[in-house]
């Protein structure tokens, strides 16, 4: 059975695990990302998300063989305990990411205005005109950009280090200032997956519209 | 009357200053360079919002200046 231990009580981020099962050892965290993907095991076994949500609530892994032992029954109350204080943290963590998102929406507004932030409210996009393309600058996307050239549109990557503690719109925020000061630096920072799907290169899709 | 906004966790901070006080502005200046030494990026930008531009050293008659976190390639 694993179960986590983090470095504070308010921290929303786990930082450890431990398996009861091997003497108490702890396994530690090697990504720079702020939200864990996958851990592995003493036992050189990985476990991966299947979740779509970007935080764990809870994780277990429970292969008790044989016959139920003192230290067992003491591990199953553990893990009470642990889906517990996870479920109430988690809520905690939802509802301040909540009041931090409308918080980047009003710095958004600062920059494009109230009119194209609502249109951001209901599409998530905003465009930009740019001095060499044009380009959709997207919340909460795998690809935080896409380029549109003449008669294509480029995924592109990239966003704020340790962007999953941040707001989704504090991301656009950025995105969007680094691309109308310094296109051509996004466009050599950021990392180029490709071209777009066909649907999207054939009708552009609404999107709030930002000055230059 | 300046403003710096800080992006963090909890969205952005804002800290107001009054360009003829002098404490405040040296106040904002030094969590300016403060943060510009962690690597954030500062754009100053205009009340309307636009012509945001990347600037590495505080003029406390802008009106404001908005602080990223360092960006990546992903």
């Amino acid at each position: 059975m694993y179960t986590a231990t983090s470095d504070s009580a308010y921290s929303d981020t786990w930082t450890s695990w431990v398996n009861y099962e091997t003497s108490n050892s702890t396994t530690s965290s090697t990504s720079y990302d702020g939200v864990w993907y996958e851990w592995t095991t003493n036992a050189s076994t990985t476990y991966t998300s299947t979740s779509s949500d970007t935080t764990w609530t809870q994780w277990v892994e429970v292969s008790y063989s044989g016959e139920e032992t003192d230290e067992g029954y003491v591990s199953q109350e553990v893990v009470g305990y642990e889906r517990d204080h996870s479920n109430n943290h988690y809520k905690k963590i939802q509802k301040e990411r909540a009041a931090a998102e409308i918080k980047a929406t009003e710095l958004l507004e600062v920059l494009i205005g109230k009119e194209q932030v609502e249109v951001y409210k209901e599409t998530g996009r905003v465009f930009l005109k740019g001095k060499k393309f044009d380009y959709h600058i997207i919340k909460g996307s795998g690809f935080n950009i896409r380029k549109i050239e003449k008669d294509k549109v480029r995924d592109l990557c990239i966003h704020l280090r340790d962007r999953s503690i941040y707001p989704a719109t504090d991301n656009v925020v950025a995105l969007l200032l680094a691309l109308q000061d310094d296109e051509e630096g996004v466009l050599n920072m950021a990392n180029d997956h490709g071209n777009s799907d066909d649907t999207f290169v054939e009708e552009l899709p609404i999107a709030a519209v930002a000055g230059c | 009357m300046g403003e710096l906004r800080i992006m963090g966790k909890v969205g952005d901070t804002k800290i107001i200053f009054d360009k003829d006080n002098e404490d405040e502005v040296e106040a904002a200046r030094e969590q300016f360079d403060n943060l510009l030494e962690k690597g954030f990026k500062a754009f100053k930008v205009k009340k309307d919002g636009k012509n945001g531009r990347n600037v590495k050293t505080f003029n406390e008659d802008e009106s404001m200046y908005i602080l990223i976190p360092p960006i990546v390639g992903g």
